[in-house]
């Protein structure tokens, strides 16, 4: 340990308590940069001296929370502390009858998940399922804006927020939104934070929209060898009356699995409505659930470099078709134009190729050295540079991870 | 479908007495309770067929009342950059039904206009060419000989020739366009005497005046015609005195306010007397002012009563002929024909008569009334804003002519003089000809068995 | 007054028919749909092109001169109220809808396209642009952006964030970026978020990229009739807790239902409270939702409950709602409309204080709102000819909207903070959560430049109400000091 970490370990830990403060290991490394300090803060008065401590002693701080999407973005620029929001969890409200809830950044979303359907008299959840659930937490969804299956229906955390408490760099601490669904008073400030990748501010707390679960579930699968066909059934549901919470492609599983949510009645008839239509088959109760729990952790499961997509819907089946081969997995939500795709770290750049003559963009989440993305607009970028100059003039907060190098 | 004015047209002139004085007089301003109606929401906007042209607060009816609202207090005179906007309203009244807090532009603008005429000089040209319209219009009689003299010149095919340049430049600029926008017309028609009275076919199910006109009278004297035909066929005992007076419409919409009062008096004069159940016009204009007589008159304790009791029995024929359940003695001919149909402001926003002509006309068989996107929006006519403000008038009949020729249809009909003229001359420019109609004249072919090559050709008029 | 070079450099990019100097014409613009305060504009412009907006924009820039951007002026905040020698860079003239992408659900529009056009443009191919204000068939598209609007419909579908997917931005330097787009997950940090409901602060949308949403196969509108506001709170609440997702839940108190009619005549029964309740989807689940909300009216006290049997009867219902504000006009010579929310848990208590504080002040106040959301739209009526009486309303509307706060919930729905609302953000928020809020903006606006003294508080329009504290150019230059 050099000597500025020693006095930089006893700082912090005169203001977390010492065992709240710990050298760094080579587990802890954010995009192959080896912190110095791993620093968890009990709640947002802490966060707060610790980030103004940091900043008046030039030190770049990461937050993190279960550390699954840790290395979503650029390498930092320089690392030396991880501040982890390990303490910072617990659901502070929730307030069935209003489907609202504030949850503190640290907390595990399956534990939320868990917590939000005990509540008696109520079943009801956060409508997101983004890779990872079991250690995700809040804060790391928000900043990477991570999403599932049921963003067809739900959307992303921006859809799902109303408000969230959060510290910047230099300990000011501020809120935006509130904890109810329709408000439009102030700015906007928690979207800025969702997919900021930890660049702006360390969120502390955030309130949420709920949907009530429902009652009722019923899957349909398509099977075919063929991407066009695949593509097809999708987008034939999609133009269906129909409401779906999933519809999803899978390759070279050779899947589409759509599933509807609703009453027993509305379920059932959803369901048949497409298999009439479109074709597939309606799985039985278990078979789904197999299936889901199967599909849920794709294109994760095994190793490869691992990107995010996004295209135009209507050119998913043109992306499908030119990366069937060279991709080992592909997981998309057809009617979004978007995805993840795993492929050999040295097909990158077929891939990102292929992604640009279909007028989409490629963000690499695993392998592949990660930058952030490409800026679409220059005039932007600069916008997006003066925010980040406003907010953290020091760079304190994961320098460099942003696109554009922020 | 993009307009070529930008904005109203550029007024001359300047206030009179000044530019320190008040804009209004005391004789009948704005009303300012009227003005406090208006609670600024912006539901006219999009109803308003300039503020549909030129995207400026200054021309929607929002804009107006507050105007009129900045004048009343002294805070703007009758300048000119004020009255520009006054002056460029329709008149249509499409404001009136969208607004939701119930404020009467209608009663605002027509207290606005005479106030305009007394305390506004205008330039000598403005003022040249309003005098000449106003020498010619309002008057049945001159407006006839005009007609005869088009109609020979139509026939004798010599109108290319008498576009002298230095004589057209001897005839104001608003005269021309009148000349431009006369339809064809047959001499012989003009010439025959019409019916002075005309029994009904069938068990009399009521007697009625016929409104004649002015204009309508001079240009579409066959249309007049035909409502009578239509009439009697339905039972009705008609009645066409001679030489009936103009009932002040145009005189009124444009703010000659004694001149447009002296004119319904004379009309009152010479209809009171018939013993009639109903008063019937077949032009929207004179109908919605003539319904009005009651509250324009309601000063003068001559005529109050009288102009009220009058008013009572006006209607726009296609709203008699909709009322009437009158078994009709002979069935009606078919009329296999795509007729788009324009509501004219002065019936549907001002008189509320949307359904009947509608309905009048779904009864003829074989006929297809097709859809016709912004029928309700004024075709630019507006009494003689397409004589004084050509250009506007001229962005709003393209616009008119562009949705009537997408509507597919093949004729179009409408219950107002002005609006088939207007629509007629942007139909031509655009190179789709389509005949123009009012629908009691299918009727009437319907009724005569008139086969509809007749209609779709024009030939008739020929 | 406007700087010569400025006038000059106006015309230059908009063109002579686009400026409007005029003192008599300029005064149109002084207010948006809030006319309690009216400023005249030194000169407004009105572009045709994004081209022509970033010109105008750089000019005032260059010449240090505020500007705000204007759609129809609906607004019910003063968002649009222009700054005092200033320039408002109207919108209206941009109203075109510049393609319609079915396949992939997406519409582009210029901002001065009203938001029912969009509706309009796109409902014979089975879809529409849901955001619906009740001011729908005459605001602007750019004017939603700007507020982030709601409406009736965004209970199940959303807000106005939530159907924008990319936009044209000139930024308050005049240049032109692109946010967003009809590809999602643009990289970075999502401007858009930011942009949409920053109520014309930060710039000026040219062009929108909207979201438009399949038409639901079937739509069961139901009017249900209480004795009081409360057993219909009670019903909202419960539907809520039953799981059922509404498109829409209204709610009008009996003063409202009685100046609705007085204009609609829409047959409302007259009732204490009347709720519309409705529910759309595929055909079986809207019907199967329809028979249980129906159960919850009548377990709930409702005196009756009438469903739309044709489209023309839903509309009429939608309608007389519609007019709600509007209709005001007919039972008062004056109203005040106010825009709060609440948690939907806390209707019961708010209710009953807005009623005492009416009493309390001797002013009526008639109830329209979107129960569903806890949005309230308290009604506040006087007669502004009665001494007093304005700043008596003003006083009222103040006092609940305080109740709005100490209930958990926001000083507003929809309609905006604007210029109406800035002295109460410090009410609901944290002086640093205000303080971020500013530094946003100066990142976007450094000049304070772009609809300045809106949407947050300055110590100038609050008086003693703590704000931020912005430094004027004059004294950054060191040419002046505030005393």
């Amino acid at each position: 340990m050099t000597v500025s970490t020693a006095q930089e370990l006893h700082l912090f830990s005169e203001l977390v308590g010492s065992a709240h403060v710990r050298t760094a290991e080579t587990d802890d490394a954010v995009g192959g940069v080896v912190p110095s300090l791993v620093v968890t803060p009990g709640d947002e008065g802490e966060v707060a001296s610790v980030l103004s401590a940091a900043t008046a002693r030039g030190l770049s701080v990461v937050a993190r929370g279960g550390g699954t999407k840790i290395d979503w973005g650029s390498p930092p620029e320089q690392c030396d502390v991880v501040l982890s929001t390990a303490r910072i969890e617990g659901i502070v409200e929730h307030e069935p009858a209003d489907l609202v809830c504030v949850v503190r950044a640290g907390s595990t979303l399956s534990v939320v998940q868990e917590q939000l359907a005990a509540a008696p008299g109520f079943q009801q959840r956060l409508m997101l399922d983004p890779p990872h659930s079991t250690a995700a937490t809040i804060g790391g969804v928000m900043a990477t804006a991570a999403s599932g299956p049921l963003r067809t229906r739900f959307g992303t955390p921006r859809d799902l927020v109303i408000g969230a408490s959060f510290v910047l760099s230099d300990g000011t601490r501020g809120r935006s939104g509130g904890k109810v669904v329709k408000n439009v008073a102030g700015f906007d400030v928690a979207k800025l934070l969702v997919g900021s990748l930890g660049t702006l501010a360390v969120i502390t707390e955030v309130a949420f929209r709920l949907h009530p679960v429902p009652a009722a579930s019923r899957t349909v699968l398509f099977e075919s060898r063929s991407p066009g066909d695949l593509c097809e059934f999708a987008m034939r549901v999609g133009r269906l009356q129909v409401t779906p919470s999933v519809v999803d492609l899978h390759w070279p599983r050779g899947m589409v699995v759509a599933r509807f949510d609703s009453s027993e009645e509305g379920a059932a008839v959803q369901a048949e409505r497409v298999v009439d239509a479109c074709g597939g088959r309606i799985l039985a109760a278990d078979e789904a659930a197999a299936l889901t729990g199967a599909l849920s952790r794709e294109p994760w499961t095994e190793s490869g470099s691992v990107g995010a997509i996004a295209v135009l819907p209507s050119r998913i089946g043109q992306f499908l078709s030119s990366m069937s081969a060279t991709c080992d997995a592909i997981a998309l939500r057809p009617l979004l134009g978007t995805g993840e795709v795993r492929f050999p770290p040295e097909a990158v750049e077929m891939v990102r190729s292929a992604l640009r003559a279909t007028g989409g963009r490629l963000m690499i989440r695993r392998g592949a050295a990660a930058p952030a993305g490409e800026p679409d607009d220059a005039v932007a970028l600069e916008l997006m540079r003066s925010v980040k100059q406003q907010l953290d003039p020091a760079r304190t907060l994961s320098p460099g991870r942003q696109v554009g190098g922020i | 479908m993009v307009a070529v004015s930008s904005g109203p047209p550029r007024v001359l002139g300047h206030p009179r007495g000044g530019a320190a004085t008040l804009a209004f007089d005391d004789q009948q301003p704005p009303d300012p309770a009227l003005i406090a109606d208006c609670v600024h929401c912006g539901f006219c906007l999009p109803a308003c067929p300039t503020y549909l042209l030129w995207g400026e607060e200054m021309d929607s009816p929002r804009g107006r009342i507050l105007l009129m609202d900045l004048a009343a207090r002294g805070q703007v005179g009758m300048e000119r950059e004020v009255v520009q906007h006054w002056d460029a309203c329709l008149g249509c009244m499409a404001c009136v039904d969208a607004c939701p807090s119930g404020v009467q532009y209608n009663r605002l603008i027509e207290q606005v206009r005479p106030q305009v005429e007394r305390r506004f000089a205008r330039g000598w040209r403005d003022r040249a060419s309003r005098a000449a319209l106003f020498a010619l219009l309002p008057h049945p009689r001159r407006m006839r000989t005009v007609a005869s003299a088009v109609a020979v010149t139509q026939a004798l095919g010599v109108r290319k020739a008498l576009r002298v340049r230095g004589l057209q430049r001897l005839v104001p600029k608003t005269l021309r366009r009148l000349d431009d926008m006369a339809p064809s017309l047959r001499f012989a028609e003009l010439s025959t005497q019409a019916p002075r009275h005309l029994t009904p076919v069938g068990p009399r199910a009521m007697r009625v005046a016929l409104v004649t006109g002015c204009v309508q009278d001079a240009f579409f004297a066959h249309v007049n015609r035909a409502t009578g035909r239509v009439l009697a066929a339905h039972g009705c005992e008609v009645l066409v005195p001679p030489a009936q007076s103009c009932c002040g419409a145009l005189e009124l919409h444009s703010g000659r306010e004694r001149p447009a009062l002296q004119r319904m008096r004379n009309l009152i004069g010479q209809m009171e007397a018939l013993d009639v159940d109903h008063v019937v016009v077949n032009t929207a204009g004179c109908g919605s002012a003539m319904k009005e007589y009651g509250a324009l008159l309601a000063d003068d304790p001559f005529w109050a009563a009288r102009a009220a009791s009058f008013a009572a029995r006006v209607r726009d024929v296609t709203e008699l002929i909709a009322d009437l359940e009158v078994q009709l003695p002979f069935r009606l001919h078919a009329l296999p024909a795509r007729v788009a149909y324009h509501d004219a402001c002065h019936l549907a926003h001002a008189q509320g008569v949307r359904i009947q002509p509608r309905s009048v006309l779904g009864r003829i068989p074989g006929l297809e009334l097709v859809d016709l996107r912004e029928s309700d929006v004024c075709c630019g006519s507006a009494g003689i804003y397409n004589l004084v403000a050509p250009q506007a008038a001229d962005d709003l009949g393209n616009r008119k002519a562009a949705h009537v020729i997408a509507s597919g249809a093949q004729l179009l009909a409408a219950g107002n003089g002005g609006c088939l003229l207007q629509i007629q001359a942007a139909l031509r420019r655009a190179g789709h000809p389509l005949p123009v109609v009012h629908p009691v004249e299918l009727l009437d072919a319907s009724i005569r068995g008139l086969p509809v090559t007749q209609l779709l050709d024009g030939s008739r008029h020929r | 007054m406007l700087d010569r070079a400025l006038i000059d450099r106006l015309r230059d990019a908009v063109g002579s028919e686009g400026i409007i100097t005029s003192p008599a014409a300029v005064q149109t613009y002084a207010c948006d749909g809030l006319t309690g305060r009216r400023v005249s504009p030194a000169a407004v412009v009105l572009p045709r092109t994004t081209e022509q907006v970033a010109q105008a924009v750089r000019a005032c820039a260059e010449a240090n001169v505020p500007f705000v951007a204007r759609g129809a002026g609906t607004g019910l905040s003063g968002g649009a109220l222009p700054v005092a020698d200033g320039v408002v860079i109207g919108l209206s003239r941009m109203r075109t809808i510049l393609a319609i992408d079915l396949e992939n659900q997406q519409v582009t529009v210029q901002p001065g396209v009203t938001n029912l056009e969009v509706s309009k443009a796109v409902r014979p191919l089975g879809y529409f642009y849901a955001p619906d204000p009740s001011s729908q068939q005459v605001c602007t598209i750019g004017g939603n952006v700007a507020e982030n609007s709601g409406g009736a419909h965004c209970l199940k579908y959303g807000f106005t964030t939530h159907h924008v997917l990319g936009a044209t931005f000139v930024t308050a330097r005049g240049e032109v970026a692109h946010l967003g787009g009809a590809v999602r997950d643009t990289a970075g940090y999502d401007l858009l978020g930011v942009v949409v409901g920053s109520e014309g602060t930060l710039g000026i949308v040219t062009e929108v990229v909207l979201r438009i949403v399949r038409v639901p196969e079937s739509t069961e509108t139901l009017l249900a009739a209480f004795s009081t506001m409360g057993d219909a709170g009670e019903a909202v609440s419960r539907i809520i807790a039953a799981g059922i997702t509404p498109a829409a839940i209204e709610m009008m108190d009996r003063l409202a239902i009685q100046a609705c009619e007085e204009i609609v005549h829409a047959g409302y029964p007259d009732c204490g409270a009347a709720l519309i309740v409705e529910l759309d989807g595929p055909g079986v689940e809207a019907e199967a939702f329809l028979r249980e909300v129906i159960a919850i009216c009548s377990a709930s006290g409702a005196t009756e409950t009438r469903v739309a049997a044709t489209e023309a009867e839903r509309a009429l219902i939608w309608k007389a709602r519609k007019a709600a504000f509007a209709s005001m006009g007919r039972i008062s010579p004056n109203y005040y409309v106010q825009d709060g929310v609440i948690p939907r848990t806390r209707l019961r208590d708010v209710l009953e204080s807005i009623s005492a504080l009416s009493a309390t002040y001797g002013l009526r106040v008639a109830n329209v709102f979107h129960a569903g959301d806890g949005n309230l739209h308290p009604l506040v009526l006087y007669d502004g000819s009665e001494p007093g009486a304005g700043e008596r309303a003003l006083e009222l509307a103040g006092l609940i909207l305080e109740s709005c706060i100490s209930a958990g919930g926001s000083i507003t729905g929809e309609h905006g903070v604007g210029s109406d609302k800035a002295c109460y953000m410090p009410k609901m928020f944290s002086p640093g959560s205000i303080a971020v809020m500013g530094r946003v903006r100066d990142a976007f606006d450094p000049g304070d430049l772009c609809n300045p003294g809106k949407a947050l508080p300055t110590p100038r329009l609050c008086g003693e109400v703590p704000g931020m504290y912005r430094p004027h150019a004059i004294e950054v230059a060191g040419l002046a000091e505030r005393l």
